[in-house]
């Protein structure tokens, strides 16, 4: 991420400090629309989920969990998505645990 | 350059604010379709704007098809960003009225080689508007000067559109760009000495 940044590790350190404030509103906006059971809302969440990641992660992992909700929420096929959605959860927590060592190793430095 | 931003994601928009402003470009920032609307209507109106495809309230092709149809905003150049890989939404966000189509992820020096295209076309349309509105004034005085002219038969001035009368050197110094140096002429002179030197 930070060489797609052309090494500017300072914009790269204020993305993630906006990507850890902002995933979990995304995250809460994707489970609300699963409980609503509106296939719309669950595929415009997962879109802008899957849009947020891919500043930084570019393809596979979150982002093609995101990718699968999105594509299961245009098709209406709405039984695996809850599933999909705690492994997305999951697969951001991690990501997030990542950033945080990144920032606390680049402050460190 | 002033360009606008239309973009929900804030980390995206964030990173295109910072590039752009690094860039030397003006930035307004929009966090959906509907703050970029009423962006849009600012006497300050952008040259360029960037607008994500997908966005709550209007999306990036409505707005590119609204804007399209108001004369103060229809030359802005427009590029769409967006994640959708088909190649039919490529077709589809161009026909809506975007000039340009960047996917995301994107790289930073591509978007910005296409920002110096959409600066050149922008600057070479204000250029092209601003020869036209030149040769519309030229032509409305050659038509002026080619008309029909009244003009007294004895004092020789012209009558103008406002109905005042006009030296024949003042009226062609409003309407075309000649300029007089008096003098006098032979004939002139030789009546004009007589009576002098009477």
């Amino acid at each position: 991420m930070v060489d797609r940044l052309g090494g500017d590790e300072e914009l790269a350190r204020q993305l993630i400090t906006l990507f850890l404030g902002e995933y979990p509103k995304l995250m809460d906006n994707l489970r609300q629309s699963v409980n609503s059971g509106q296939s719309d809302a669950i595929r415009r969440a997962a879109h802008a989920a899957k849009g947020c990641i891919a500043n930084f992660v570019e393809g596979g992992g979150p982002q093609a969990t995101a990718f699968r909700i999105e594509q299961l929420g245009t098709a209406g096929a709405l039984s695996e998505i809850p599933c999909l959605v705690s492994q997305l959860e999951r697969e951001l927590d991690a990501l997030a645990r990542g950033m945080v060592a990144f920032q606390e190793s680049s402050c460190e430095s | 350059v002033r360009v606008l931003i239309a973009e929900d994601d804030l980390v995206l928009r964030h990173s295109l604010r910072i590039h752009l402003e690094r860039w030397s470009y003006d930035v307004v920032e929009c966090a959906d379709g509907g703050q970029a609307w009423t962006a849009l209507q600012d006497e300050r109106t952008p040259s360029l704007a960037i607008f994500d495809w997908n966005m709550p309230g209007r999306d990036g092709p409505s707005l590119c098809r609204d804007l399209r149809q108001v004369p103060s905003l229809a030359a802005m150049y427009v590029i769409l960003i967006t994640s959708n890989q088909d190649q039919k939404d490529v077709v589809c966000g161009l026909e809506s009225g975007a000039d340009d189509y960047i996917k995301k992820p994107f790289d930073w020096n591509e978007l910005r080689a296409r920002l110096r295209i959409g600066s050149r076309i922008v600057s070479l349309q204000h250029a092209l508007a601003a020869r036209v509105s030149d040769l519309q004034q030229a032509l409305q005085d050659v038509k002026r000067l080619g008309g029909l002219l009244p003009i007294c038969a004895y004092c020789k001035r012209i009558r103008d559109d406002g109905d005042y009368w006009k030296q024949i050197e003042q009226y062609l110094s409003e309407y075309s760009e000649a300029q007089f140096s008096h003098g006098i002429c032979p004939q002139c002179l030789e009546t004009h000495l007589q009576q002098l030197t009477r």
